[in-house]
């Protein structure tokens, strides 16, 4: 692919890189696969770049594209990592803004999303960066009130978690 | 406060995400994929050269063969067949390249996922259609070169008596039913390593959907 492309590519990757670190920090648990899954987001996005043609925002497209590795491409890899080539400091969470009882609270939902299964997580994602339920039905593919009924599923199930 | 709307407040917050820089991205780009859809296509691509590999062998040049064939119309017939097979792979092969080619990491999670799964039922048809062509061609030429020997040389007469004859069958038969059912476990197996997960996961998706 060309150079002019693969640098435009590169410049907003960067820029939007933090759409495909959330999505990480949901799908995986440790630094290792944080970097092999965000390795494997950014290769399918590159491979489908020409076949963007800028009808949604790089953004959309980006999350999107990174959902569906996360859920349906992605295999965790035995290839070996090269830590020289990301250098990471990943799941270093500052709590300092928070009090006590709610740094603990904000823990513990992570640990509970951790738990859910790979769809929860999607709309979880979805929920969090505040995308309607049109949106969320459009990229996975499902009606609206199927979106409605998972999201209210995954809602008892948190709080249940979490007051247990 | 809900607990993902206590969550949303630290989601917003993005200065605790690691930073890549472009040269970073630029080596990351380069490397090798390792997605399930690599592996399908490369294991479909070997299936599909399997396929030609048996339709090879059944194309049998042995002499008594075609000698055999010149007396017996109906193995003239296998040998026409054979050709009409070879319509058939280019016909799974072109299904598989089109169906691969449908396959795209920007379309919707349920579409992507029933794009992977009605690639891999192509090449699961011709596998299945190559594995009782197989076994059809076995069974029946086999059992024409065994009566060619029965009547023309007096084979059973000497050698075998009509319940050997039977248990001969009864152990190819056997033989060739293992080796279906060993190939299908291996296949269970591939596939099941590859698949598991992306099928679990549309049947979520598509679970309470009308």
């Amino acid at each position: 692919m060309n150079p002019k492309l693969e640098g435009e590519f590169v410049g907003l990757l960067e820029k939007n890189q933090n759409i495909i670190h959330k999505i990480c920090r949901l799908y995986t648990s440790d630094q290792d696969s944080h970097k092999d899954l965000f390795q494997e987001i950014s290769i399918q996005l590159w491979k489908a770049f020409p076949n963007f043609r800028g009808e949604s925002k790089f953004s959309t497209w980006a999350y999107r594209v990174a959902l569906n590795t996360a859920i349906s491409l992605y295999r965790k890899s035995t290839r070996s990592i090269d830590t020289n080539d990301i250098e990471l400091s990943i799941h270093r969470i500052k709590y300092e803004e928070y009090n006590d009882e709610e740094e603990e609270q904000i823990k513990l939902l992570y640990k509970a999303v951790k738990q859910l299964n790979d769809i929860e997580k999607a709309l979880v994602y979805m929920y969090l960066e505040d995308k309607d339920y049109t949106e969320i039905a459009e990229t996975l593919g499902i009606s609206e009130v199927n979106a409605r009924v998972k999201m209210n599923r995954i809602k008892t199930k948190l709080k249940k978690i979490v007051n247990p | 406060m809900e607990e993902l709307d206590l969550l949303k407040k630290h989601w917003k917050k993005e200065d605790d995400l690691p930073k890549i820089s472009k040269d970073e991205i630029g080596v990351i780009i380069h490397k090798k994929s390792s997605s399930v859809v690599k592996w399908i296509f490369i294991i479909s691509v070997i299936e599909l050269l399997l396929g030609f590999v048996l339709l090879f062998f059944m194309n049998s040049d042995d002499k008594s063969m075609v000698l055999l064939m010149e007396k017996n119309s109906f193995l003239k017939f296998i040998d026409k067949f054979s050709y009409v097979l070879y319509v058939v792979v280019i016909y799974f092969i072109y299904r598989f390249y089109t169906m691969y080619r449908k396959i795209s990491v920007g379309d919707n999670t349920t579409k992507l996922m029933e794009n992977i799964i009605q690639t891999r039922k192509v090449v699961r048809h011709y596998m299945l259609f190559n594995v009782i062509t197989f076994f059809l061609m076995c069974i029946s030429v086999s059992w024409i070169v065994i009566q060619d020997r029965i009547y023309n040389e007096g084979f059973s007469q000497h050698h075998l008596s009509s319940i050997q004859f039977v248990i001969l069958y009864a152990v190819m038969f056997f033989v060739i039913a293992v080796m279906t059912v060993i190939f299908w476990l291996i296949y269970k197996l591939i596939y099941g390593y590859f698949l598991r997960k992306l099928q679990k996961n549309y049947n979520e998706l598509k679970n309470n959907e009308a």
